[in-house]
C-alpha cells in the first residue's frame, strides 16, 4: 500500500479538517433552515478544533497541552453561541412563524 | 492499525457531513451531525486527547444535538432546504466551498510535517500512560485560571441572554401603554371554539386510522 495510506501524519488531519470545514461552509451557504445553518456552524467549529488537537499531538508544544486548553475554550464558546443562537431562533419564530432564512429580511434594503 | 482507525473515522465524518448538508429533513441532518461528532471524538482519541473526546461526546454529540432537535421540533420540519433557491447560486456556493478546501489542501501538501511526527517526547509518553485529564486540570486551574474564570462569566452571560431573548415578553408595556407585541398575540376571541377543535381532532384521528388500515393492506 502507498505510504500516504499507511502512515498518518499531521497533513492527513489538516486535510480532513479542511474538508469538514468546507462541507460546513457549504451547509451554511446553501441551507435555508436556520437551525441547519446553526448545525453547519457547529460542524465548522469542531473542524477547527480537530486542527488544534492534531497540532498539539504532532508538534510537541513546550508545556504539552496548549491545544487541548484552547479546544476546551472553543467548546465553551460554541456552547454559549448555540444557546443564544437557539434563543434568537425561537424569538424569530415567534415573530415570523417560520424558520426560513429568506423570510428574515427586515434589515435588507 | 492506527491508520485503519483514522480512515474509518475520516470516512464516517465526511459521510456524516454530507448527510448534514444534503439530507431533506432537518431531523436527519441533526442525526448525521451526531455521527460526525462521534467520529471527531474518535479522532481526538487517536491524538491522545481522551478527556476532550469524552467532552466532545457529552457536550456536542449529546447535549448540543438534543438542543438542536428540540429547536427543530419547536419550529417544525417542513423541507424548505432547496426548492426556493435557484440552481446557479447553488453551483456558485459549491464552487466556493470546493475552492476553499482545494486551496487548503494544495497549501498543506507543499508543507512537510513528516519530520515532527513519530518521535515521542516526555509529555507525550506521560499522556499515553496516564491520560491527559490530570495535566489538563493542573493547567486549567493554574496557568490558565484567569481565562477559565472568564469562560465561566461568558457562560453565565450567555445563559441569562438566552433566557431573556427566548422569554415571552407579553407584559412589557410600550410608551403608549400598549404591550409591545400586540400583533403577535393570540386573539382568544377569534380562536376556534372547543367544538371546532374537537371536530378537527376527530377528523385527524379518523385520517390516521385510515392510514393505518391502508398500511396493513
Amino acid at each position: 500500500m502507498p505510504d500516504f495510506i499507511t502512515t498518518i501524519g499531521l497533513n492527513h488531519y489538516i486535510m480532513l479538517a479542511s474538508l469538514l470545514f468546507a462541507l460546513g461552509l457549504l451547509g451554511v451557504l446553501t441551507n435555508r433552515n436556520v437551525i441547519r445553518v446553526l448545525m453547519s456552524l457547529e460542524l465548522m467549529m469542531s473542524a477547527v478544533s480537530i486542527n488544534l488537537i492534531a497540532f498539539n499531538n504532532f508538534l510537541h508544544l513546550s508545556e504539552g497541552l496548549a491545544g487541548h486548553v484552547l479546544t476546551i475554550f472553543i467548546l465553551t464558546v460554541s456552547a454559549a453561541e448555540a444557546s443564544v443562537g437557539l434563543a434568537i431562533i425561537i424569538a424569530l419564530y415567534r415573530a415570523k412563524s417560520t424558520a426560513d432564512m429568506n423570510k428574515f429580511d427586515l434589515l435588507k434594503w | 492499525m492506527d491508520s485503519t482507525f483514522f480512515w474509518f473515522f475520516a470516512v464516517t465524518s465526511i459521510a456524516g457531513a454530507f448527510g448534514l448538508v444534503l439530507s431533506r429533513s432537518a431531523i436527519y441532518s441533526a442525526l448525521s451531525l451526531i455521527a460526525v461528532f462521534m467520529s471527531i471524538a474518535g479522532l481526538y482519541l487517536l491524538n491522545n486527547a481522551d478527556f476532550l473526546a469524552m467532552a466532545q461526546v457529552v457536550i456536542y454529540a449529546v447535549g448540543l444535538t438534543i438542543l438542536m432537535l428540540f429547536a427543530i421540533m419547536f419550529t417544525g420540519d417542513k423541507p424548505l432546504g432547496y426548492e426556493g433557491s435557484n440552481r446557479s447560486s447553488k453551483i456558485i456556493y459549491c464552487i466556493i466551498a470546493a475552492f476553499f478546501s482545494a486551496l487548503v489542501i494544495r497549501t498543506i501538501s507543499d508543507l512537510n510535517f513528516s519530520q515532527v511526527s513519530g518521535d515521542f517526547t516526555a509529555v507525550q509518553s506521560t499522556l499515553m500512560a496516564k491520560g491527559s485529564t490530570a495535566m489538563l486540570g493542573n493547567l486549567l486551574f493554574g496557568y490558565y485560571a484567569l481565562p477559565f474564570e472568564l469562560a465561566s462569566i461568558l457562560l453565565l452571560v450567555a445563559m441569562i441572554g438566552a433566557i431573556v431573548i427566548a422569554k415571552k415578553s407579553f407584559d412589557t408595556p410600550s410608551e403608549s401603554g400598549q404591550p409591545l407585541d400586540t400583533q403577535y398575540r393570540v386573539d382568544l376571541a377569534s380562536a376556534p371554539s372547543q367544538e371546532v377543535l374537537d371536530a378537527m381532532r376527530k377528523e385527524r384521528m379518523a385520517e390516521s386510522e385510515a392510514r393505518k388500515e391502508s398500511l396493513k393492506n
